[in-house]
């Protein structure tokens, strides 16, 4: 099932006279394609749940996402600005709600997997940093509660990143996964460094070696489609299978040398990225050129 | 493109499809040209922008600059103060703070591998007091701790106005003052009851009698009870105070020293 992310359409920023242009004919087409595929045409969430749980047979992405646009606009009625104001409240001259209040919480680590921004997911472990909105409920006269109220955005890191987050120097920039609230649904940031969990993997590279004998194992496959009451046929079928092997122990023998290359090779990356990173710190501190002290990492 | 996969677009597509469809029922639709107009224009400004927010590109020196809305960097700051500071939902102005930054940054990947961040959009900035970010980093589970906002992207942010918290030593005196005038309050309508029963000149039924006795039994531990628990909720108050100032005052003097060995 696809989502139709409505904060896009808040994003445009559409004021009511435009929302009313695109109404009469969004009405007309929504009847006329529910009608079509025979699908009930429903109050707001009710449509969307039930085209979530049992869409009409034989829809396209394009047309779902169409199907879902005229529903919203069929039944838009409030602008919503893309830039928000936060109402504020006193209580007795004080504030309890106001834009400037706001709440910060920290997920536990999570074994989750999810794909974090440079840093490996082979431990799976991931901080969360939760930043919300809040307000202060006034109990019991004076005592005070802190509630978060409208989310705003979440930060996710690697625990090691976390770590340099809250020890390291003031102000290093620490890299973290970002899901703005506004914007809705967010895709998983692309993986930069090869990783056990998400892409950039060595599959491809492989598969490339592998190809010779890939090949030859086609032949098999195709040499048994023939009548092997005949005895050529069947001799085809030992000749095909010989040639697999063969290519097999070439195969092999590159894609050994390829994996120790590119072994070596990640390693080297990642040792090169630890020294720049420790070079540009002892470069900050005013010890730069301290490269032999530098423990190695492998 | 070697590092945006289409597992990384997916949410990204289907926002191009719905502004893409919205642009042709746009077209379709027919009534004033003006407000057609306007709509095509908000949507094609955002077609764009959206088309940008994701990228792979070579640089000249060949390096990959990525840029995908998910990337960032977050910053912490630890500064000491100029002035003792009001922060929100705190109730010690602060010495010192932490400053909290987040970022949409590119990636720039060498052509070796190595990996740099370049942010290019703040979307948050918020202030911590002392108290607030130990608690935090020290509390288990995803507990909420105050945050002073002073940028939020796609919001107006207006300075901070004081808040109940700041204020909690007046409410407290408030609250003292209020649970005495209650006692006050109370003793009048028994007097009045008194004085009921004494000019009618016949002896009161045994109900009107019983309630007169809880009443001043009643009054009797509220004058007592009332402005102790008041007090020692002040007092615990002032525990609180005490800590979280010497927490202020110790994180001055360690970032004080730093600087000056700096």
């Amino acid at each position: 099932m696809r989502h139709l992310d409505l904060s896009i359409l808040n994003s445009l920023d559409l004021d009511l006279a435009e929302i009313e242009f695109l109404r009469p004919l969004a009405t007309q087409q929504h009847a006329k394609t529910c009608k079509k595929y025979n699908f009930p045409l429903g109050e707001n969430d009710r449509f969307h749940e039930r085209l979530g749980q049992n869409p009409p047979k034989g829809l396209t992405h394009k047309q779902h996402i169409e199907l879902r646009l005229m529903h919203i606009l069929a039944n838009w009625m409030l602008a919503i600005k893309a830039v928000e104001r936060v109402p504020t409240r006193l209580h007795e001259g004080l504030g309890t709600h106001h834009s400037s209040y706001g709440c910060i919480g920290l997920g536990n680590p999570s074994a989750n997997q999810t794909s974090l921004v440079g840093s490996a997911s082979l431990s799976g472990h991931y901080m969360e940093f939760d930043i919300k909105f809040a307000r202060l409920d006034v109990n019991d006269r004076f005592r005070t509660a802190l509630m978060g109220t409208e989310g705003i955005l979440r930060a996710a890191m690697s625990v090691e990143q976390f770590s340099m987050l809250i020890r390291g120097d003031d102000g290093v920039h620490v890299p973290a996964k970002l899901q703005l609230k506004r914007d809705g649904f967010m895709d998983a940031p692309p993986a930069l460094a090869p990783t056990i969990a998400h892409e950039l993997s060595f599959e491809a590279a492989v598969r490339d070696l592998a190809q010779p004998f890939l090949l030859t194992m086609n032949e098999i496959t195709a040499a048994m489609e023939d009548d092997l009451a005949k005895k050529p046929n069947r001799e085809r079928l030992v000749r095909a299978g010989e040639q697999a092997q063969q290519a097999l122990a070439r195969v092999k023998e590159a894609i050994a040398n390829f994996t120790v290359e590119a072994g070596e090779k990640e390693a080297a990356r990642v040792q090169r990225q630890f020294n720049q990173e420790i070079a540009e710190r002892l470069g900050q501190l005013g010890i730069a050129n301290l490269d032999d002290i530098i423990p190695r990492l492998t | 493109m070697p590092y945006i996969k289409p597992a990384n677009l997916i949410y990204h597509q289907d926002s191009l499809l719905t502004l893409e469809a919205l642009r042709e029922h746009t077209l379709a639709s027919t009534g004033d040209t003006a407000v057609q107009a306007g709509i095509l224009a908000k949507i094609d400004a955002r077609l764009d922008k959206l088309k940008a927010s994701v990228f792979e590109r070579e640089e000249p020196n060949g390096d990959t600059r990525v840029r995908h809305p998910a990337i960032g960097v977050m910053a912490l700051r630890h500064e000491l103060l100029d002035t003792p500071t009001q922060l929100f939902a705190s109730a010690v102005k602060s010495l010192v703070d932490y400053t909290v930054t987040v970022h949409r940054a590119d990636a720039v990947i060498s052509e070796d591998g190595l990996i740099r961040y370049e942010p290019y959009e703040q979307l948050v900035e918020l202030k911590m007091t002392e108290t607030a970010f130990n608690q935090l980093i020290t509390s288990p589970g995803r507990s909420a701790q105050p945050a002073t906002l002073l940028q939020v992207v796609g919001f107006v942010v207006e300075p901070l106005v004081p808040d109940v918290q700041a204020a909690a030593q007046t409410l407290i005196a408030k609250s003292l003052e209020d649970c005495l005038d209650g006692t006050e309050q109370s003793m009048s309508v028994l007097v009045d009851t008194l004085r009921q029963v004494a000019s009618k000149g016949s002896k009161p039924t045994q109900k009107l009698s019983t309630g007169i006795l809880r009443e001043t039994s009643l009054l009797c531990s509220a004058v007592v009870t009332g402005p102790s628990h008041q007090l020692s909720n002040l007092g615990e108050f002032a525990e609180q105070v005490k800590a979280q100032s010497r927490l202020e005052m110790e994180a001055a003097i360690a970032l004080h020293l730093q600087k000056g060995n700096k």
